[in-house]
């Protein structure tokens, strides 16, 4: 009913749930583009002659049900089989494995998160290297006026909490200032069914950090601002009667998918 | 270049850095990453569900696992209370002839074969009358003469039509069917319909709580619920329901084969050669319809750059074949519409690719992962022998005699197809050895018989097939045969321990085919079968023969039978008296007929059917059994009903050597690993005995008496 509902907005172009959609899209495309990657770069006689070991002896265990003995060689021969097959399997991971990582991370930043909701309140936390620097920290709207607001100072962990209202819709800037030095933090607000690229936090740190965590360039390493994190709705995709977010539908999609192209391919997985 | 430079990556350095990777991914601190897409996500989940079901069964069979060693328990005292044996190993190899057998072990060529007759037994095993397989391994199998287990030939005559159906087994579409559009589709099951009656003696064993291993004994289509598993032998069909029919697909054009395979055309496309391999009619056709469309998988040819083999695809698979080999088995589905298929197995082999290019396709076996006619018992048996050891023939007659009778395949291509078989049964043998500590193990090759109905032309001095060949340049294929049944068997022997019982038996030996004799032909020469006005010969199977005039026909290798009244639907021979009197009259004009031309004595005996057999069955046996001598057999056209001029003609096929002939000629051979205290065995004993050392008493309806035999291990 709703996927004919969705598919119908498709057509008309109205109301159409593009998160959805996108997951959708993105799940097939992955489906497709993984079992290829796996046809290609894994073992496909070996992976097959595995997977007719495990089937061959979970068969045995139960044709040679009275047999103990030949039920026990038939576990053990279970056992190896998987481990066998498991190891098959990964070569084509580790291939796959990064480029996905990185794939995922970045639909997370659309999919994951809806912007801030306008007129309704948000926080914004904001780290230190120094808890002195605490007393003098200061917040500001992207014209530079200083922003009032709740605040709460957590010395033990050099943090400090805002909860601010989202007024205007639209992209914006938080400016964070120390002893002089200022860092800007974008912010997204607003409704629309199109989902925007969101990063919840900047940071200093390493790539790796960076590229899991974060959407924006680096914070100087020599600024005391080390971190500004705004807190960002999570989204939720409604299918089937249930609200899941996006990974859990991609998870669904990819192997439905990947199902399908596997046997259509005569790939062994 | 530096230092760094001229050190290569090393194995471990590789390992380290793969390890690196994975530690980075797996602890990267965000849920969405422990999801690498669906190739890993499938081998994740189907590597816990395979645990998952394991585990359920595990739980299961732990729950249940005190009531049913209780039963097991109980049940196995009370058959194994009197039982001589924990275990039996009955090894068949069909064909295997007692003369040369005791040659070889004579000139030291069979050395655990001698080993056995040294230290238990070997003796000649008297067969079944006519001593063809499958009438000998129903008796073997059911301990009862043929009238109580209706197997009398691979054919039966329908009396009605004077035409021949397999006697083992009818496979028979669903009755109802619903038209939609232009497809007839069935409701209900493929019906097949068993004629070989008697219960085979693992049954018994089976009800009594031994468990039986038995793989490929012939007569065992469709296969039969039992205490055990079983993979059934001779008499299954391939897919297109024959009992064998390859293919040759061949740029060159050339005549009809006269039976057993089809030639199919290959036609040029730009670099691929196309053809296709025939199938079964589709299911979704009325069968009575004789337009019914023929199932083809379709398969391109891509021979190599220097024509030293070729690229052969079929669907989505690809594989190549050099020339003079075959592939492996190739899985393929015969597609009808409505998702309707029918999954087989095939292989090819690139007998010529210059000038012409020329594949033989095997017949298209039922793929024993998938299959769409059950050949095993459980039906799960197959699926698990084709997972664990791959694919493997599933048709009774699996080694393809026709395509070497016709020239298709040579002397080579075909004894590697033969022992390729072989092969496959041999690791099926060993597993059910595994599997079966306790209880019967029985298997049956088929590669002794075929072997030496191919190659009996190399033994014999002046066959018609090698005239004018020098027996220097024979090879010995045949020595090589036994050569590798010894070596079986000592293997096997290594594998068992000295409490298990060894059985070798071998249904019927071998004989010379040198001269086929027409039955039909001397019928009506005779004056016993009448032609149409005109004719002075018939086509296959009658087609030219006058039923009104007409008293005695033949139709197989051994039965002769009258056109009586009442029987036969044109029958004028009236039953009882005159019946009898005709019966006499040509027991009496076939016994000790000599074939001048050939100087033998071309039949040596001729049998009764009613003193033959005894039992329910007798109606449906042939009036009289034709028992040929030395060096001759029914000719190629009597078996087909064929009339031809001649009555004798030389065999001049590859086909050299037969067994159906008079029993006395060709006993078995019958080896064991204890004593036998029997002066004349028969095959028909073998079921009592296997009751009896299992401690179980043979029915009294038996036609065969259990064994004495010495259980000491010597």
């Amino acid at each position: 009913m709703q996927t004919t509902t969705t598919l119908t907005a498709v057509i008309s172009g109205t109301s159409v749930d593009w998160p959805l959609m996108i997951t959708l899209a993105a799940s097939v495309a992955v489906g497709l583009g993984m079992v290829v990657v796996f046809g290609f770069t894994s073992n496909q006689k070996a992976i097959k002659r595995s997977k007719d070991q495990i089937q061959a002896n979970l068969l045995a265990v139960r044709l040679f049900q009275d047999q103990l003995g030949a039920v026990l060689r038939s576990y053990v021969g279970i056992i190896t089989s998987l481990g066998c097959y498991l190891r098959l399997s990964f070569t084509p991971l580790l291939i796959v494995i990064l480029p996905l990582t990185v794939f995922i991370i970045q639909m997370d930043r659309f999919l994951g998160w809806t912007p801030l909701p306008a007129g309704q309140s948000f926080l914004v936390k904001a780290r230190v290297a120094n808890a002195d620097a605490l007393n003098e920290i200061t917040l500001r709207g992207s014209s530079g006026e200083e922003i009032s607001a709740d605040v709460v100072h957590m010395p033990g962990s050099n943090e400090v909490i805002w909860r601010i209202p989202a007024l205007d819709s639209g992209s914006q800037t938080l400016k964070v200032s120390v002893g002089g030095r200022t860092v800007a933090k974008s912010i997204v607000i607003g409704e629309g069914s199109y989902p925007r690229r969101l990063s919840l936090i900047r940071l200093q740190g390493s790539v790796w950090k960076r590229l899991l965590d974060s959407g924006e360039s680096p914070i100087e390493v020599d600024a005391a601002v080390q971190s500004i994190q705004v807190i960002y709705p999570t989204r939720k995709i409604s299918l089937f009667g249930f609200r899941m977010n996006w990974i859990v539908w991609f998870f669904v999609f990819s192997m439905i998918a990947g199902y399908i192209f596997k046997s259509l391919l005569g790939i062994q997985i | 270049m530096s230092r760094i430079a001229q050190v290569p990556i090393s194995r471990n350095a590789q390992r380290l850095v793969l390890l690196v990777l994975l530690t980075l991914v797996i602890f990267m601190p965000a849920y969405a990453h422990a999801y690498a897409g669906p190739g890993a996500g499938f081998a994740v989940l189907s590597s816990f569900w395979t645990l998952f079901v394991a585990f359920l069964y595990s739980a299961y069979a732990l729950v249940t696992w005190p009531f049913r060693t209780l039963l097991r328990m109980f049940r196995r005292r009370k058959a194994f209370a009197k039982a001589l044996v924990r275990r039996a190993v009955i090894l068949g190899f069909d064909g295997m002839d007692p003369v040369l057998a005791a040659r070889y072990m004579d000139e030291g060529k069979l050395p655990n074969l001698a080993k056995l007759r040294a230290s238990g037994t070997f003796s000649k095993l008297r067969t079944t009358n006519p001593p063809i397989s499958p009438v000998a391994w129903s008796t073997f199998m059911t301990g009862v003469n043929p009238g109580k287990h209706n197997i009398y030939d691979f054919l039966a005559c329908d009396r009605r039509s004077y035409l021949p159906f397999l006697s083992s087994a009818e496979v028979k579409g669903p009755k109802r069917r619903i038209k939609v559009g232009k497809y007839s589709i069935p409701l209900g099951k493929t019906e097949i319909k068993r004629m070989r009656r008697g219960t085979p003696f693992w049954h018994r064993l089976g009800k009594a709580g031994i468990f039986s291993s038995i793989i490929r004994v012939p007569v065992t289509f469709p296969p039969e619920k039992f205490s055990g598993v079983l993979l059934s032998g001779m008499c299954v069909p391939d897919l297109k329901g024959s009992q064998g029919t390859f293919c040759l697909c061949s740029t060159a054009t050339g005549g009809a084969f006269r039976e057993g395979g089809t030639r199919v055309p290959m036609k040029r496309k730009g670099a691929s050669l196309q053809s296709y391999i025939p199938g079964p009619v589709t299911p979704l056709a009325e069968p009575s319809k004789s337009s019914a469309e023929e199932l083809r998988v379709r398969f391109e040819v891509y021979p190599t750059a220097g024509l030293e083999g070729a690229k052969i695809v079929v669907g989505k698979k690809s594989f190549v074949v050099k020339l003079g080999e075959y592939s492996e088995w190739i899985p393929v589905e015969f597609k009808a519409g409505l998702g309707v298929r029918a999954h087989g197995i095939c292989r090819f082999y690139l007998k010529q690719i210059n000038p012409e290019v020329e594949v033989y396709v095997t017949p298209v076996n039922i793929d024993p992962a998938k299959p769409d006619l059950p050949i095993s018992h459980p039906i799960t048996y197959s699926v698990y022998l084709a997972k664990m050891f791959g694919a493997f023939a599933t048709l009774g007659l699996a080694e393809d005699t026709w395509a070497l009778n016709e020239d298709v395949l040579d002397d080579d291509a075909f004894l590697v197809q033969c022992y390729g078989n072989h092969e496959a049964r041999e690791r099926q043998l060993f597993d059910a050895l595994e599997k079966t500590p306790e209880g019967l193990c029985t298997c049956v090759f088929d590669t002794t018989d075929r072997v030496q109905h191919m190659f009996w032309r190399y033994l014999e001095e002046d066959h018609p097939a090698t005239r004018g060949m020098a027996q220097s340049e024979k090879p010995l294929v045949i020595e090589d045969l036994y050569r590798r049944v010894d070596e079986l068997v000592g293997r096997v022997m290594q594998k068992v321990d000295s409490k298990t019982l060894v059985m070798v038996v071998s249904d019927h030996g071998f004989q010379n085919f040198a001269r086929g004799f027409n039955l039909n032909a001397w019928l009506h020469q005779n004056g016993y079968l009448a032609l149409r006005q005109g004719k002075t010969e018939s086509g296959d199977w009658f087609e030219d023969v006058d039923w009104s005039r007409t008293r005695a026909y033949t139709m197989g290798l051994n039965g002769l039978f009258l056109n009586v009244q009442g029987r036969e639907s044109q029958g004028i021979v009236a039953p009882g008296a005159v019946a009898e009197a005709l019966k006499a009259e040509l027991i009496a004009k076939l016994s000790g007929l000599e074939d001048l031309a050939a100087g033998r004595t071309a039949i040596t005996g001729v049998w009764d059917s009613d003193d033959a057999y005894a039992g329910p069955y007798t109606g449906n046996a042939p009036d009289l059994i034709i028992g040929y001598g030395d060096g001759v057999r029914a000719s190629w056209d009597s078996v087909m009903g064929k009339v031809t001029s001649a009555i004798f003609e030389d065999n001049t096929k590859a086909w050299s050597g037969d067994h159906c002939v008079d029993p006395r000629l060709v006993p078995g051979v019958l080896f064991c690993n204890r004593k036998i205290a029997e002066d004349k065995p028969a095959i028909v004993d073998v079921a009592p005995t296997m009751l009896r050392i299992f401690g179980l008493e043979p029915p009294a309806y038996y036609d065969g008496k259990a064994w004495t035999i010495k259980y000491e291990v010597n």
